[in-house]
């Protein structure tokens, strides 16, 4: 049947089960978007920013296992994916980019809104394709799920110039694929997860229990998260010491449910990771926890949350610096906090600008009865707890040093009960 | 680790941007590409088989890092196979 190359995208959608693609427009994808209300079963989510869309599709192929799908326009559209691709690509996570590209004649030629994207992603992809021939578009999307959920999995590019997206051409969705340079392996190693999980419960204990005084401590905000939700979220994080105290404080007994950065270290993966995962896993209950610093990266997000309805609670670990930086300023650079204090927005209020209710936290009385009233919402809620501005994350590795030279809390700083 | 110069030879799906996908392998990790050729192989067993170049390149470097280097080629899609002929001999 002949098909337009839109049509023949959204057939190959299709066929590897996609049912959600987050993206941003553009002039280029607009043959595409006026194709896709043909194809119900595809769902648009619409992101505030690029890096959203990708983080957004990580999240989501983390939590369901399936590929996630992110679009963008050609140029800087394309440009403000790399954070999100190299991300997944970091991580191993099954993700495919789909982006439009100028018409084929103005392509190497810095037309407006023209970027070599294939060859900027080329170190943080598996593979990536400039779809030259819409005869070899549904081949290319067929070649590019394979070698994105298969072997170690990773992010691939497909870059679609406008014109292929209006070109016709018979459609046939191929039934296999002929790679003969890539031979995933397929086997899984329990043995080998049997081991660290052996040496992991060997493991002396080395956490903290979260006391502290009459200051609120982060910790002790995981630790009643945690307790609050029965251990049954899935949490996802921002990067920095709000990231280590959400592993370290919240007790994970299931699979897939502590969704971070972890090879990019990337600061705002937290919220459009949790529009993700909140999608990919409507039925379970998803804790967005951020830093103040890490949140204001993607904070534009909150219109994607409001705009599509998703029941995300988000935990905000305000410490008024880049903590994880300023950690290290206060322990190897005598306290010199350069570039770390750090302002933000009254949370609570721009919340509530979102029609998002929120709630600040001080004291730690007031941390369970905000968690129970964030549970209780029916949509999503934002709770600002503003904590001990120079608490530390222990243990940890000091530079240059081997694991083994693991640092506790010092002994003269023990936090008083 | 003494510096010796490697040829390293690769069976590639013959296809734009994978020379360049190659080349950034060395180039990512401070390696100079000594000398490099790329030639089209014949396929005489059929016509369904996909075509593939044979890429032979020239490097400096320890044996171990060539070894790494030779591991992350393979790991190319479209790279089918990579062997370090420094000692052996292509045949």
């Amino acid at each position: 049947m002949r098909m337009t190359g839109a049509q023949i995208m959204c057939e190959s959608l299709v066929e590897e089960g996609v049912e959600v693609i987050f993206g941003l427009p553009g002039v280029p994808l607009i043959p595409l978007l006026d194709t896709l209300p043909q194809y119900p079963q595809i769902r648009h989510v619409l992101m505030r920013h690029e890096q959203g869309a990708a983080h957004a599709a990580d999240g989501y192929a983390r939590v369901s296992g399936k590929v996630g799908v992110c679009l963008a326009t050609s140029g800087p559209g394309a440009t403000n994916l790399v954070t999100g691709i190299a991300n997944a690509y970091l991580d191993s996570v099954p993700l495919v980019a789909i982006t439009g590209q100028v018409a084929r004649p103005f392509i190497g030629k810095d037309s407006f809104q023209e970027t070599d994207i294939t060859g900027i992603v080329s170190p943080i992809t598996k593979d990536s394709f400039l779809v030259l021939d819409v005869d070899s578009l549904a081949g290319i999307v067929k070649e590019s799920f394979y070698i994105a959920r298969t072997g170690q999995p990773g992010s691939v590019l497909i870059d679609i110039p406008k014109d292929v997206f209006t070109d016709r051409t018979e459609y046939c969705y191929p039934d296999e694929v002929k790679l003969p340079g890539y031979n995933p392996t397929f086997e899984e190693r329990p043995a080998r997860v049997d081991q660290a999980a052996e040496v992991i419960d060997e493991a002396e204990h080395l956490l903290e229990d979260a006391v502290g005084g009459g200051s609120l401590l982060p910790q002790y905000v995981m630790s009643k998260i945690f307790e609050v939700t029965g251990g049954e979220a899935i949490v996802v994080t921002g990067v920095g010491q709000h990231q280590m105290w959400a592993a370290q404080h919240y007790c994970y007994d299931r699979p897939n449910s502590l969704i971070s950065s972890g090879g990019l270290g990337t600061m705002g993966f937290g919220l459009p990771g949790s529009i993700g995962a909140k999608i990919g896993c409507p039925d379970r209950t998803v804790w967005c926890i951020d830093g103040d610093g890490s949140f204001q990266m993607t904070i534009q997000e909150l219109a994607t949350m409001m705009q599509e309805g998703l029941a995300v609670k988000i935990a905000i670990i305000n410490n008024g610096y880049l903590g994880m930086v300023r950690q290290w300023q206060q322990l190897f650079y005598e306290k010199r906090y350069v570039a770390t204090p750090l302002s933000g927005p009254d949370f609570v209020k721009l919340a509530e600008a979102y029609g998002i209710p929120a709630v600040r936290v001080k004291r730690r009385e007031e941390v369970v009865p905000a968690v129970e009233q964030a549970m209780e919402e029916e949509g999503a809620f934002l709770i600002d707890f503003v904590v001990e501005p120079e608490e530390n994350v222990y243990p940890m590795v000091p530079p240059g040093a081997a694991l083994a030279e693991i640092m506790d809390r010092p002994k003269d700083r023990e936090v008083a009960g | 680790m003494p510096v010796t110069k490697h040829t390293l030879v690769a069976l590639v799906e013959d296809k734009p941007g994978v020379l360049n996908r190659m080349a950034s392998v060395f180039r990512r990790r401070g390696f100079n590409i000594e000398s490099i050729n790329v030639l089209e192989t014949i396929n005489t067993e059929s016509s369904e088989l996909p075509h593939l170049s044979r890429v032979a390149i020239v490097v400096g470097g320890s044996t171990a890092m060539l070894e790494q280097l030779r591991k992350h080629l393979e790991n190319i899609v479209d790279v089918v196979k990579v062997t370090d002929i420094t000692t052996k001999g292509i045949y």
